[in-house]
């Protein structure tokens, strides 16, 4: 059981100006599911990339059965049995569910043309397996993210690997969904296929792994087994430092308690049902609800991007004047860092100049209509230095930060323009122990500075940690609020359907 | 969005060319005779035919605008070959079909190798390709040999000729599209070239092969088009590219790339366009008005392709 299946020999990636892995070797045990951890950015996805041929190594070797392999594309990969399941969901919306399973080769008859029964009855075959309750029929954009999610699992099952990688593969899934994921895995593991499983929640690691190997800055930074593994251990080797507390802990005293925004009623029939709170000055406020608890839904609301409100009735108050707010106005107002960052928050083939200075344009304008570039170009080096972001060079596309950097971007793009308001929706989420803890300090810095903070989180002891109060939304009703002292049963118990006595 | 709408979007081309048929059908006495719809059928076949090589490139989301000049040039060396030089048909015609080709590829290997947008490369190619046509046939008008025009004319029983091998070569490329791994790569590259890339898919030399069908179905539709007319005027192919992107689109093949089909699809979407025309025709009407009619068909046919863009991300939630 003992016998090495794969092994990476001094394996180094430079891209320019970055060495994202150096001189990494170890190696990986027939059967056994391996997880490959570390912090945003460490080069688990780089490392993972060359094993599944998309990118090829600057210079080390892999072995596979100690016979030295090299892939040149996805397909020597494929070929050699390593099944890739991506952290992005790589299916194609408009094709079935047999079409998107078999795109890697199509079963044909002789004369060339797609049998399509055997290739549907096998997709149902192994989708039962699976315990997904599939049509092969049914067009992937019909489906939920936890249905895809199982969708590219179950093609990277098609080849029958030897070697199946899983890159994230629980960030989108529910708790059901998870169980079904770790059962499959643990069918895996009796047919002796071995498994890497990079995932972010340790919890997860030690439920399901029998080793782990953590990365750090592109190198190697200490492996063990899971028995011998201790979460502080972990964290301690992805961190590199002996502190090991995950979140940094703020400390949660409103000096000023002066309401800076009072929301009276914002409603939407089916969806949002007569919302109302304030914020105040200096304050994180936290609104925790569950997947499709109507947060997302409130935060776009607010920002004023849904045009099908019933009720909008916001209002702001400054030390002088009241306003009351239209919602086409509000984005005048607040910074709003939207859940899903890749697509709604950054222009990925863009500098990171170009993206920090977007949402501010105006004032960088010294002789109308030209803005000054010498100007950016020092401002933006301000905030990249005050957020911390790891770049080579200002005019870097952020398509090649790592996805806490990617964050910080955002962020550092919204603080520029000082607004009084903050919106974050789900800040955090798939960002490491690092950056996370950046990204709080952040977020404190700016409350200390005399801005609000509203703050949508799914993890329920960071939104403890970080918010002066919270409120639970469920199914678009808040259901009460309350102070971060309160226990997580009852804040969880109320977020999942339950009233309060 | 509701159900009416829905229905409308999915359906409408369909209804409407039935509502058509059947208005048609009242008004004028000699629209629904069999000699007028076999009239239509062959009339459509070199846009159907057009429409063939470039729904590939469509479906994957980049654009052909050089067909229409690639037909002409097509039709003017065999022409020219043919007429002034006496080179035998037999060479002279699948001759075409290799100088399609090879124009497509260059059109795809300009994508590629040079990193230049679709529109823009093969814009280019439209102007130097009417230009070579021009100095080929010396700006005059060349007449094909009667037995070619016999040919694009010929009738077994009441059906045109070209209508049954048009039929066939319409076949031929759906089951290309819908029946071979081939077309579904093509499908899954529309849908997205990154992730195409991603699970394995060689995306470069899956565009360039679309540009060589592009071409070689223009220089086909090419030669339907001439033997039908019995000669190479000057402006022919002339917006035949927006014809047969019309087509397309009419036909529910998205310019986003990654949908549609070539039956019923394209098979629908060009005969809606000619159905148009003819119906005009026996209204009478000016022909100044095809081309607004043909306009405002495409506009609608694009607002549509918008729409259901839109609705996409609702019924997604549907389904969650």
């Amino acid at each position: 059981m003992d016998s090495e299946v794969l092994r990476f020999e001094s394996i180094t990636r430079e891209f320019p100006g970055v060495k994202a892995l150096d001189d990494v070797s170890f190696s990986v045990n027939q059967g056994e599911v391996f997880a490959l951890l570390g912090a945003n950015g460490a080069g688990k996805s780089t490392l993972m990339n060359i094993l599944g041929g998309n990118i090829p190594p600057s210079s080390g070797k892999i072995y596979i059965d100690s016979e030295e392999k090299s892939f040149s594309s996805p397909q020597d990969s494929l070929n050699a049995g390593i099944g890739f399941v991506h952290q992005e969901i790589a299916l194609f919306p408009t094709m079935t569910i047999a079409e998107n399973l078999f795109i890697n080769g199509y079963k044909t008859n002789t004369a060339g043309l797609l049998t399509r029964k055997a290739m549907e009855a096998e997709c149902a075959n192994l989708l039962k397996k699976l315990n997904c309750n599939l049509s092969p029929r049914t067009l992937v954009k019909h489906l939920g993210t936890g249905d895809q999610q199982m969708l590219e699992i179950a093609r990277a099952l098609l080849i029958n690997p030897r070697i199946l990688i899983l890159d994230e593969p629980t960030s989108s899934l529910t708790n059901s969904e998870k169980q079904r994921l770790f059962e499959t895995i643990k069918l895996l593991k009796k047919h002796n296929v071995t498994v890497i499983y990079i995932s972010h929640f340790l919890d997860e690691v030690f439920s399901i792994c029998d080793r782990a190997l953590v990365m750090r800055n592109g190198r190697y930074a200490g492996e063990g087994d899971i028995k011998d593994l201790s979460y502080e251990k972990i964290v301690g080797y992805m961190l590199g430092e002996t502190e090991s507390d995950i979140y940094y802990s703020r400390k949660h005293e409103v000096s000023c308690s002066r309401t800076v925004m009072e929301i009276e009623n914002i409603s939407r029939k089916g969806v949002l049902d007569n919302i109302s709170f304030s914020v105040k000055e200096n304050e994180v406020y936290g609104l925790w609800g569950l997947l499709g608890s109507g947060r997302t839904e409130f935060m776009e609301a607010l920002a004023g991007l849904d045009e099908g409100l019933d009720d909008y009735k916001v209002t702001l108050k400054f030390s002088d004047e009241s306003i009351s707010l239209k919602p086409s106005k509000a984005l005048n107002y607040f910074g709003y860092l939207t859940e899903n960052r890749r697509e709604n928050g950054l222009l990925l083939s863009y500098s990171i100049l170009a993206n920090i200075s977007l949402a501010n344009l105006r004032s960088y304008i010294s002789t109308w209509p030209f803005v000054n570039d010498k100007k950016i170009a020092s401002e933006t080096e301000k905030y990249v230095e005050q957020l911390g972001i790891k770049i080579s060079d200002l005019q870097q596309r952020v398509e090649t930060l790592s996805g806490g950097n990617q964050q910080k971007v955002i962020i550092g793009k919204w603080i520029q323009r000082a607004p009084k308001i903050l919106l974050l929706d789900e800040p955090t989420r798939g960002l490491d122990v690092g950056a996370k803890r950046d990204v709080h300090k952040i977020i404190n810095d700016f409350v200390a500075n005399g801005a609000s903070v509203i703050f949508v989180s799914s993890d329920i002891d960071e939104m403890l940690n970080m918010c002066d109060r919270i409120s639970v939304i469920d199914r678009g009703c808040i259901k009460g609020e309350f102070k971060p002292g309160v226990s997580k049963e009852k804040l969880m118990a109320l977020a999942s359907g339950a009233t309060e006595e | 969005m509701n159900k009416l709408s829905r229905i409308l979007l999915a359906y409408g081309f369909p209804i409407v060319l039935l509502l058509l048929v059947i208005t048609m059908s009242f008004v004028t006495d000699r629209f629904l005779t069999f000699s007028n719809i076999f009239g239509i059928l062959h009339s459509a076949v070199p846009l159907l035919i057009l429409g063939c090589g470039i729904a590939f490139v469509i479906m994957m989301a980049e654009l052909d605008l050089s067909i229409g000049s690639l037909a002409f040039l097509c039709a003017a060396i065999s022409s020219v070959l043919i007429e002034r030089y006496e080179v035998s048909q037999v060479i002279a015609l699948p001759l075409i079909l290799i100088i399609g080709a090879v124009a497509g590829l260059i059109n795809g290997l300009v994508i590629i190798k040079l990193k230049v947008s679709s529109i823009i490369a093969t814009m280019g190619a439209m102007f130097i390709f009417r230009g070579l046509a021009l100095m080929i046939t010396e700006s005059q008008v060349v007449p094909l040999p009667s037995n070619l025009s016999n040919f694009g004319n010929f009738k077994i029983g009441p059906i045109y000729l070209d209508i049954i091998i048009g039929g066939t070569i319409l076949f031929l490329v759906y089951l290309l599209h819908q029946w071979t791994g081939f077309g579904r790569r093509i499908m899954a590259i529309g849908n997205s070239h990154a992730t195409a890339a991603k699970v394995g898919i060689k995306v470069d030399r899956y565009i360039i092969i679309a540009f060589i069908l592009s071409g070689g179905f223009a220089a086909l539709a090419s030669f339907f088009s001439m033997t039908q007319l019995g000669s190479v005027s000057l402006t022919m192919g002339v917006g035949w590219e927006f014809s047969a992107i019309g087509a397309l689109v009419i036909g529910g093949i998205s310019l986003f790339g990654g949908e549609g089909s070539i039956i019923p699809g394209l098979l629908l979407g060009g005969i809606t366009l000619i159905l148009f025309e003819n119906a005009l025709n026996h209204l009478g009407a000016s022909p100044f008005l095809y081309p607004f009619v043909r306009g405002g068909l495409i506009f609608i046919a694009m607002y549509a392709d918008s729409l259901k863009r839109k609705l996409r991300p609702e019924i997604q939630s549907m389904a969650e």
